[in-house]
């Protein structure tokens, strides 16, 4: 990570390389477990060890030398190191930035983007202390570089420094916190990886200033280098008035969040209580403090841990008067605080494994103790010019050119999404992008309310101070692509392959809520920037994720007995393995008896309703799949009816009734068959509709505790509405003729079979209406069929005819075809007086 | 913007860089500007002071960087800049704020001792106050 740290990266890594060879079978090894836990890509940035054990050496050496230390940091070095690194860096940088276009789990994602990788910080710190003159380019690199390598050196250097430290107030410049307090992995990665638009902002820093900056500050500090380096074996001795050659020094090629990492906190420290407990001593004070050392202010102190980078914070820049909305006094903390100690170090010592974690950004890293920084003391005044710029510079980074929507923005994602958080996230685009236009942000207040898209280009740029509010200088910490990331997390669990199962009741509410929107009138936007979410039409279906479904191979180890059980975010541990089993038992069918078959019938009836569930499932699922997909759906669902049909028992003949009789005694049976009849295709639905008609005496006689009968005339209407003569005149023959007649009393007489014989009379009179030409004989037939009706009809007393669940049309024009003008008179009076009742 | 919002905590991202009030689970009142959030809203409040109120008066106590875990936030508001200076209530100084939240305590202590007591003497079980609970 740090070889090219030191300036001297050309010759180490050689060395370093020779060493680590042997050993690099086993850690691919490991590296492989680490894939099954984190996913692949999880470490892919490079080897950790491999670069500590560099940075390790290299602080020995320097150690060994002593004094020449400093040299690398000389400009001689630092030109070679600007000659040969910058392009490549550069080069690389950019790769970089593209491979963190894709969206990983963001488990992983705190990890493995964060600045750990050996590779960025090699590529990081060359162009760091070019900075100011590539501002401009994609530097993200620099952002993470800069601030926290002065951080660290102002920490080596203020512990030297210490003892004459003048009291001053010891208040912090808000600086400091972001340098040393963010110390949360997930916060340092959302210091700005990615860059911001291309605009050179009026206020940004030139080398020059930092320069002067640094020169000023340095040569009034004047700290003498040997005692710096004895102090620091990572460190940088701040005596060369060269103050920009200084981040080189810096351990830290930690991002700006990570601190110097010195545990000083109490190890077990959490960092915050289940209230959130205050992690750092107060920020807001002037920052006045001036160079040179700075003794411990007298007073309470804050305990050790939350002292660290006072000193180094304090200085800001010249230019940069911290802006800041309302000037506070300096605070004191509420508790007392531990006296630091002049030179006092942290009880862990100083050493260089302490830098472990914070480089490597482990998840680790969020433990207190070893973010919250530096044993006291803070950076020395000589680094304290960098310190302030870790605010400004990815202030006003500039953008990679690319910005816009960056890659992996959710509004590239949206097909995912539900079409009414689509619209949503396209209404933000929108707004935002006026904004930017615009010029300042929707809050119109001094606050950086960054709206959805924090950018801070324009919040942070010329255009800083919006009505006269001062701005805020930490905005925008966290970036475009972390919000995305939140964005697209919340999003994504809101996705589901099959969100009619998954999800049914947000799906209803949505589609509901759609409707209504859709129904009210355009013209009241309130909703609305554009096109209000009412202007497009409700769509139920979500559109398909693509998720990559991996499918869990649990990690083997040789030699081991059994199978280790490793689990991931990706790859849950499975808590349950079920499977399918057989559940029928057909050894059970000898034992015979009649509970047993029902009980039997009943399964049935529960398994030909998952049939249709599924089915159903699938008549939703056609609507949103691609053309190939459907048509095996479509097969599916053919198959699917058909097993349906199947599990009824049904003959065309009629000649095996009696299970589907048992089955219309069920009441669940008789509700399935009422919702199976409209997708049955017409002929099985006709051999149905004719096997209720032919049992319609008895399944009346059956129905009068259920009552269910009348909720399947729909679906036998549906079948009759859509049948040709043939199929109406066998049923209305299964009515007249089964039973012995007795079917047709009964159905007179039952508001079912009074629904199905108007629905009859009904269909056959639009059929003998559009003219098809009928053959002699059918008709005939049929005529003599509705003679019966009629008779039925009028021979039953007036007060036992039920009423048809519809109250039908065009019958009595339909009967006087067939029966004398006497006959169908009194059958229109029956009929009306049944309407009127 | 009123009627669209996000799922879940991503609705947060519209108010960071605002100026926020926080109540903790604990009954702490934090005030600062949220820098950060993620899926689990843990928060992190910039410039934070924690704001004590007794009756009409309040006290600020500057607390810095605030890291708060998600599950403990109760409620969250964004403050009203422009009228943020007219609360009709005096501030006064930490350590007069301090004492009047001590002072209110013990009153309440007492409360509930006599409560207690009052309860006692009429054959009840008091029961154990589930505010008492420390964090």
């Amino acid at each position: 990570m740090a070889d090219t740290f030191f300036g001297f990266d050309a010759d180490i890594p050689g060395e370093d390389d020779l060493g680590l060879s042997a050993e690099a079978e086993l850690e691919e090894d490991f590296d492989r477990l680490n894939d099954d836990t984190f996913g692949s890509g999880a470490i892919d940035d490079g080897d950790w060890e491999t670069n500590h054990k560099k940075l390790a050496e290299l602080e020995e050496l320097r150690k060994r030398d002593g004094g020449s230390q400093a040299i690398p940091f000389s400009q001689d070095a630092l030109g070679q190191v600007r000659g040969q690194g910058l392009a490549e860096d550069m080069e690389r940088s950019i790769n970089q930035l593209m491979l963190e276009d894709e969206f990983d789990d963001p488990a992983i994602m705190s990890i493995r983007k964060g600045p750990l990788s050996p590779d960025r910080y090699n590529t990081a710190s060359p162009p760091a202390l070019l900075q100011a003159e590539t501002l401009i380019s994609p530097g993200r690199q620099s952002i993470w570089s800069s601030p926290s390598r002065s951080a660290l050196m102002g920490n080596k250097v203020t512990i030297l420094q210490r003892p004459s430290e003048p009291a001053e107030p010891r208040t912090l410049p808000m600086e400091v916190g972001i340098s040393s307090a963010f110390q949360d992995s997930a916060i340092v990665s959302a210091v700005p990886r990615k860059s911001s638009p291309p605009l050179v902002p009026s206020s940004a820093r030139t080398l020059e200033e930092i320069e002067r900056d640094l020169r000023g500050s340095g040569n009034r500090a004047a700290p003498s280098p040997p005692l710096g380096r004895a102090i620091s074996p990572g460190g940088v001795s701040f005596a060369s008035p060269q103050g920009n050659h200084h981040p080189r020094g810096g351990l830290g090629m930690h991002p700006i969040g990570t601190p110097p990492r010195t545990n000083h906190m109490p190890p077990g420290m959490p960092m915050q209580g289940p209230g959130g407990m205050p992690l750092q001593r107060p920020l807001q004070s002037p920052h006045s403090l001036p160079p040179g050392p700075h003794p411990p202010p007298p007073g309470p102190h804050p305990p050790p841990g939350f002292h660290n980078a006072r000193p180094g914070m304090s200085t800001p820049p010249p230019q940069h008067p911290l802006p800041r909305g309302h000037p506070t006094p300096p605070m004191r903390p509420p508790f007392p605080r531990t006296p630091l100690r002049p030179g006092m170090v942290g009880p862990m010592g100083f050493s260089p494994h302490m830098m472990r974690g914070g480089e490597r950004m482990s998840p680790h890293m969020m433990r207190g103790g070893d973010r919250v920084s530096s044993p006291g003391p803070g950076p020395g005044p000589g680094l304290m010019p960098f310190m302030p710029r870790s605010p400004f510079q990815h202030g006003r980074m500039p953008p990679p050119p690319h910005q816009g929507p960056p890659g992996g923005s959710p509004m590239n994602d949206t097909a995912l999404l539900h079409p009414y958080h689509r619209q949503i996230l396209q209404q933000r685009e929108q707004q935002f992008r006026q904004r930017q236009r615009g010029g300042h942000h929707p809050g119109g207040r001094g606050m950086p309310g960054p709206g959805p898209h924090g950018n801070r280009n324009w919040r942070d740029g010329p255009g800083g101070f919006h009505g006269g509010e001062p701005r805020d200088e930490y905005a925008g910490l966290m970036t475009q692509r972390e919000k995305e990331w939140v964005v697209k997390i919340q999003m994504l669990q809101l996705q589901s392959s099959n969100p009619m199962m998954e999800d049914y009741y947000y799906q209803a509410y949505m589609s509901k809520k759609m409707a209504q929107e859709a129904e009210r009138p355009p013209s009241q936007g309130t909703s609305g920037e554009g096109d209000g979410p009412g202007s497009s039409p409700p769509k139920l279906i979500t559109p398909q994720l693509k998720q990559e479904h991996k499918t869990y191979k649990p990690a083997h180890f040789e030699h081991t007995l059994g199978r280790v059980s490793v689990s991931s975010v990706n790859n849950p541990r499975k808590l349950i393995d079920f499977a399918a089993h057989a559940e029928e038992d057909h050894d059970m069918k000898s034992g015979i008896g009649k509970d047993h078959r029902r009980r039997e019938l009943l399964l049935l009836i529960e398994k030909t309703y998952s049939v249709m569930l599924e089915l159903e499932d699938i008549e939703k699922k056609v609507m949103s799949v691609s053309e190939e997909e459907r048509r095996s759906l479509l097969e599916a669902r053919i198959g699917m009816v058909h097993q349906i049909y199947n599990n009824f028992g049904l003959t065309a003949d009629g000649s095996n009734d009696d299970q589907f009789l048992h089955w219309m005694c069920i009441r669940k049976g008789k509700s399935l068959v009422g919702r199976v009849l409209p997708i049955l295709p017409r002929d099985n639905a006709a051999t149905v509709v004719t096997c209720v008609l032919r049992n319609l005496a008895i399944l009346i006689r059956k129905d009068t505790q259920d009552e269910m009968l009348p909720h399947l005339s729909s679906s036998v209407s549906h079948v009759i509405r859509n049948s040709h003569l043939d199929h109406l005149t066998s049923f209305l023959q299964a009515i007249i003729q089964g039973n012995d007649g007795a079917n047709l009393t009964a159905a007179v007489q039952n508001k079912f079979g009074m629904s199905v014989l108007c629905s009859l009379l009904t269909r056959a009179e639009t059929l003998f209406n559009t003219d098809v030409d009928t053959p002699l004989e059918e008709e005939a037939l049929w005529g003599d069929l509705v003679g019966q009706v009629c008779k039925e009809l009028l021979s039953v007393p007036e007060a036992n005819l039920a009423s048809p669940v519809k109250p039908p049309t065009g019958i009595t024009n339909h009967v006087s075809r067939f029966v004398d003008k006497q006959t169908s008179t009194a059958l229109e009076q029956r009929l009306r007086s049944l309407h009127g009742v | 913007m009123t009627m669209n919002y996000m799922p879940g905590t991503a609705s947060l991202i519209e108010e960071i860089d605002k100026k926020l009030l926080v109540v903790l689970r604990d009954g702490r009142t934090l005030i600062g500007y949220l820098r950060s959030i993620d899926q689990f809203a843990n928060l992190v409040l910039h410039k934070t002071i924690e704001r004590i109120h007794v009756g009409k008066q309040y006290g600020d106590i500057p607390r810095g960087i605030f890291v708060v875990r998600g599950e403990n936030v109760v409620l969250l508001g964004e403050i009203d800049l422009d009228n943020e200076n007219k609360l009709p209530l005096q501030q006064v100084s930490i350590d007069e704020i301090l004492e009047a939240q001590r002072t209110e305590q013990l009153a309440k202590q007492e409360e509930e001792k006599a409560k207690v007591k009052a309860m006692r003497e009429r054959g009840l079980q008091p029961q154990p106050s589930g505010m008492q609970e420390e964090f």
